[in-house]
């Protein structure tokens, strides 16, 4: 099969006729003068004859691996691969064991953009989003168990006594994506991002992992999310679900991004209050490689909150100082998104907001009463 | 690989590959050209599509995953070429420029007033949040779902 190929972009000419077609994958040649005029190069691929096109974007920097072999391996037809849809866990565990290098897909908000650039070519599929199991959630000796398939619509509609964790997934992407993403996604990617994952923090998760060979473990949230998109997930293993004791006081998620709607957090705060065990608990997500609990800042909350006075408010210097050290415990770097600066100062801001808003709610659920 | 969905209220069947997304697979396919692909990222909402009566980005749904399922696309909505109260009003108030984006926002503006008669602006805000227009300036899409809004409140009573 020949492929043409041309670059649509009036001002660069097309850079070479040479490809080659050779188990799925297309190469395409480019200059490295062509992909310095702009940031990100969009390619139209056409075949001869055939009812066909196709865009892909090459991104300057990424690269692609354009740089330093010229080449760019967008590849965008059938390679062979296997594809699997169980509608057990038993199942599911078994190809888990079996075919370990399958790319696991529930979601797909995740992995599809990396199959549809071409970044993700795995020789075998585990679609999971069939598995019934994988979407409950029940109570049992003192804990809340969530499955790892419940997408963010389905947290927002129905799971409204969790405030902090509806807040978090509906700062999720959008409408469509909440609908397809799912919990277990979220926790799976490890994005220093990811939006449920300060709340799921706060609460002081555990991750539910099976495998068919060793059975269940599940595992504090800071030993399963272990830095940038990395965790300790095994290859035989699928997250099932999260899991953690319910806590009751007031909290909040809060994130700062360019929209209301479809943005990376820039910055993201989780404040939780648990009446029973008098804790503040503080966590926060892309300022460090992964969710950072700011453990000082909620000892210090803790000895202020008003728990006996629910009609006292917080001093201003208390909020200050609590909103001081929580900006110390953060880890921000500078990139796109943001500077680590502006990241820092937006945790303070947090910070201090989270604080003012639990206490205010307190006073209001305690008026009249000494707790 | 046989996929096999219902599509539009018709069974169709195609030998896709298995790493296809939903909205290829429609549009290459099946010959289904009015989910428009754009970002294949989720963020521009343009193959927006319905996948057992629920919101999706076609572009972020495996194929093989809407299989044996119901998928409901743009093409649906006009009936024997009379087109929907949500495509009139999208014409009308001139909320169509270029018309790329359209066919996703037509989906997303009917899913929302499937749901939810009278919605606030913030509503529909935040339900038209997944779809990008680079052209209107979503002031005259914010027209057409209340005109769409009162044509359909009008035509149930």
């Amino acid at each position: 099969m020949r492929l043409t190929c041309f670059v649509d972009k009036s001002n660069l000419r097309i850079v070479k006729q040479s490809r080659s077609w050779q188990q799925g994958w297309l190469r395409v040649h480019l200059t490295s003068a062509e992909l310095d005029s702009c940031r990100a190069v969009p390619l139209f691929l056409r075949s001869d004859g055939l009812e066909f096109e196709m865009r892909r974007t090459v991104e300057k920097g990424r690269s692609m691996q354009l740089e330093p072999t010229g080449e760019c391996a967008g590849g965008f037809e059938d390679s062979a691969m296997d594809f699997f849809a169980p509608s057990t866990l038993e199942e599911a565990l078994a190809i888990r064991a079996q075919r370990p290098e399958a790319v696991v897909i529930a979601g797909g908000t995740d992995v599809m953009v990396a199959m549809n650039f071409g970044k993700l070519r795995p020789p075998a599929m585990l679609d999971i989003s069939r598995v019934e199991a994988l979407r409950q959630w029940y109570q049992e000796d003192g804990w809340f168990f969530l499955g790892s398939g419940v997408t963010y619509s389905t947290v927002v509609e129905q799971l409204t006594r969790f405030e902090p964790l509806v807040q978090a997934c509906r700062a999720v992407g959008s409408p469509q994506i909440r609908n397809t993403g799912t919990i277990g996604g979220n926790v799976g990617t490890a994005s220093p991002a990811g939006d449920a994952l300060p709340v799921l923090a706060a609460y002081d998760a555990e991750i539910v992992l099976a495998s068919s060979r060793r059975g269940r473990r599940s595992i504090p949230w800071d030993r399963f999310l272990l830095g940038v998109k990395r965790t300790d997930l095994k290859p035989d293993e699928l997250i099932v679900g999260i899991r953690w004791r319910p806590t009751q006081g007031p909290g909040s998620f809060s994130k700062v991004g360019t929209r209301n709607a479809m943005v990376i957090a820039v910055a993201s705060l989780c404040l939780v209050v648990d009446k029973a065990s008098r804790s503040v608990r503080v966590s926060l997500g892309s300022v460090g490689p992964t969710v950072i609990r700011a453990r000082k800042a909620e000892t210090f909350a803790a000895g202020v909150f008003p728990w006996a006075y629910p009609r006292a408010l917080l001093s201003e210097d208390v909020l200050e100082h609590f909103a001081t050290i929580v900006a110390d415990a953060v880890r921000p770097i500078d990139d796109v998104r943001g500077s680590a600066v502006y990241r820092r100062q937006c945790c303070r801001i947090l910070a201090r907001r989270a604080l003012t808003w639990a206490s205010r709610e307190w006073h209001g659920q305690g008026e009249g009463e000494t707790v | 690989m046989l996929f096999n969905a219902k599509i539009n209220g018709v069974r169709l069947e195609a030998d896709i590959w298995a790493g296809a997304s939903l909205l290829s697979v429609l549009r290459n396919d099946l010959g289904l050209r009015g989910s428009k692909n754009a970002c294949e990222q989720g963020e521009c909402g343009s193959c927006t599509v319905w996948l057992d009566d629920q919101l999706v980005c076609a572009c972020l749904v495996l194929a093989m995953q809407a299989h044996g399922r119901v998928v409901r696309t743009v093409e649906d909505l006009s009936v024997a070429g009379q087109l929907h109260a949500v495509q009139e009003a999208f014409l009308e108030a001139g909320a169509v420029q270029c018309g790329f984006c359209t066919p996703g926002f037509v989906v997303a503006v009917v899913d929302l007033l499937e749901h939810e008669s009278h919605p606030s602006d913030q509503a529909i805000r935040e339900a038209l949040s997944g779809n990008l227009c680079r052209c209107t300036g979503y002031t005259k899409i914010l027209e057409a779902v209340k005109l769409a809004d009162a044509r359909l409140m009008r035509s149930e009573t």
